[in-house]
């Protein structure tokens, strides 16, 4: 009996969805697409953004279709290690993946062709780069078309990225409430007047743009029936966007942890040594995926990364999401991918059935979790109780790579010297208990000039 | 006639309102381009010492057929 599972994200748009069959991904390419899918491979539009790397690649397969009344092809996409979503991205990523969206718009138009849609959720990052992975993207272009996909560009990626630059980073975190971008008189209301005025960008873009949705909301006769546009203004409108989003820039001021391997008390000898001890760990179990879990700027996600291993680096602060990231661009370093990740409060699963965007829970399980410098953060300032902890980590991973950080280091008496010390389970023996309902510890050795502790567990 | 509007394959409903300020967009930014076009051609005969002849500038403006906007 085959075991047919479609995809909770794909179901909006006719030309074709993804569906799982015996655990293999593939999409379906319905006959009402035919034309246009026809059109993306002979044209070469497929081949050009697949050999840019803009877009996944597909291989052709003789898989029966899940709805077969409809179908014209079935074609199996090469599959990403890790999906994420829009509110798990720094600035950078999300600036990225805006700019990539206009760019593969302007290579369709070249063999005509125009992206029908702009919805953030159609990109992944692969190797510290953007990818569109919505192979059915592209409709055939009309002279005079204009752009469908021009509201939800400005929801999804102009709106976030104006409101992380020139109001508040934490506003990107809307796309989490607004499954289809954040409403655009929303983000009129909350940007600055200074962006209120003449032909920037931002006015034409948000303000006019939020005005002219809510005069013609009601609207029952459509005044732009019979309008046109010619491709030059379709592809001044690609570039207007690209130039009001070039400028936009964040960049965290006075951040609590973007700097915190400078001001942690470990000397940078005891730093290599936790790196030396956590790449040990990392060779002993030859995991293929990882997660680290308040990964900071992922410095130690490296140790799992350069090693081949496919390591998710997350951390609740933006600013050393942002720093990781920058750096991965930087150095074209592969295998890891910097989220924003509150652990506290993960991403949940959202959308229509509760089933489009999947919590950051249900992308596990992985090989490995890691967790250096966390626990304590769990333990004392959220009050999680250190079993509570360990029980997460053996729903998640098969291994936990984890440091012990005792109340007599100088960053938990910082946690501790503003509230009353009710931890009295916080400590080695208590943490060992606690892991040893889940796991069984494989190894535990001392990081050098400190009094920290470094455990390898095996779940049990 | 070409109408846009109900063309086959419409899965996202791109909202007049976004339609309009796209024209509006393609429109400003058009005539931007056309602005600077022209004052940079006074500006080069200027400093040749020529005198300013106005060229006919190609229109690429969106092409707006019968159909009246009341913005």
């Amino acid at each position: 009996m085959n075991d047919l599972e479609r995809i909770g994200s794909s179901f909006r748009d006719p030309s074709g969805f993804l569906f799982k069959r015996d655990g293999v991904l593939y999409r379906q390419v319905n006959t009402s697409y035919r034309k246009a899918y026809d059109h993306l491979i002979s044209s070469g539009l497929y081949d050009a953004l697949v050999t840019s790397h803009k877009m996944v690649a597909h291989s052709d397969t003789n898989e029966p279709p899940a709805e077969p009344d409809r179908a014209y092809k079935v074609i199996q996409p090469e599959l990403m290690p890790m999906i994420s979503y829009p509110y798990e991205w720094s600035f950078s990523e999300m600036k990225d993946a805006a700019l990539l969206t206009l760019e593969i718009g302007r290579m369709a138009l070249q063999k005509n062709m125009i992206l029908k849609d702009a919805s953030a959720y159609n990109i992944q990052f692969l190797d510290g780069k953007p990818i569109l992975i919505d192979t059915l993207s592209f409709d055939i272009y009309h002279e005079g078309q204009l752009w469908d996909g021009y509201r939800q560009f400005c929801q999804h990626f102009l709106a976030p990225l104006a409101l992380a630059s020139l109001v508040d980073i934490r506003l990107m975190q809307l796309m989490r409430v607004y499954i289809d971008g954040t409403p655009l008189d929303l983000a009129s209301e909350l940007l600055p007047g200074k962006t209120k005025f003449g032909t920037g960008g931002l006015n034409i873009h948000i303000h006019m743009h939020a005005r002219a949705e809510k005069r013609y909301a009601q609207s029952e006769a459509l005044p732009t029936a019979g309008v046109k546009m010619d491709k030059a203004s379709l592809l001044r409108i690609y570039d207007s966007l690209e130039k009001t989003i070039h400028p936009l820039k964040w960049e965290p001021a006075g951040t609590e942890w973007g700097n915190y391997y400078n001001i942690t008390n470990y000397s940078d000898d005891s730093l290599k040594k936790k790196g030396e001890i956590v790449g040990k760990f990392i060779e002993q179990i030859a995991p293929k995926t990882a997660w680290d879990l308040g990964a900071n700027n992922g410095l130690f996600s490296r140790e799992a990364s350069r090693r081949g291993v496919i390591t998710v680096a997350s951390d609740i602060d933006p600013a050393a999401v942002e720093q990781n990231y920058l750096a991965i661009k930087q150095t074209g370093e592969k295998n890891l991918l910097p989220l924003i990740i509150d652990l506290t409060n993960p991403s949940s699963s959202l959308g229509w059935f509760n089933a489009e965007r999947e919590s950051f829970f249900e992308r596990g399980p992985v090989d490995l979790v890691i967790a250096l410098a966390l626990i304590h953060h769990l333990a004392i300032s959220n009050n999680v109780p250190l079993d509570s902890i360990a029980e997460l980590f053996s729903e998640l991973a098969n291994w936990a790579t984890v440091e012990f950080v005792p109340k007599s280091d100088s960053q938990v008496k910082r946690l501790l010297a503003t509230r009353k010390d009710i931890f009295d389970q916080y400590t080695v023996e208590g943490f060992e208990k606690a892991f040893s309902t889940y796991f069984t510890c494989e190894q535990k050795e001392s990081i050098p000039n400190s009094e920290r502790i470094l455990y390898l567990f095996k779940k049990k | 006639m070409f109408n846009i509007l109900f063309k086959v394959n419409y899965y996202l409903n791109p909202g007049t309102g976004s339609l309009i300020v796209q024209l509006i967009a393609a429109g400003i930014i058009g005539s931007i381009g056309i602005l600077i076009k022209v004052f940079w051609a006074r500006i080069k005969a200027f400093f040749k010492g020529e005198k300013y002849v106005p060229q006919q500038v190609e229109a690429t403006d969106p092409v707006i057929e019968e159909t009246e906007i009341n913005e």
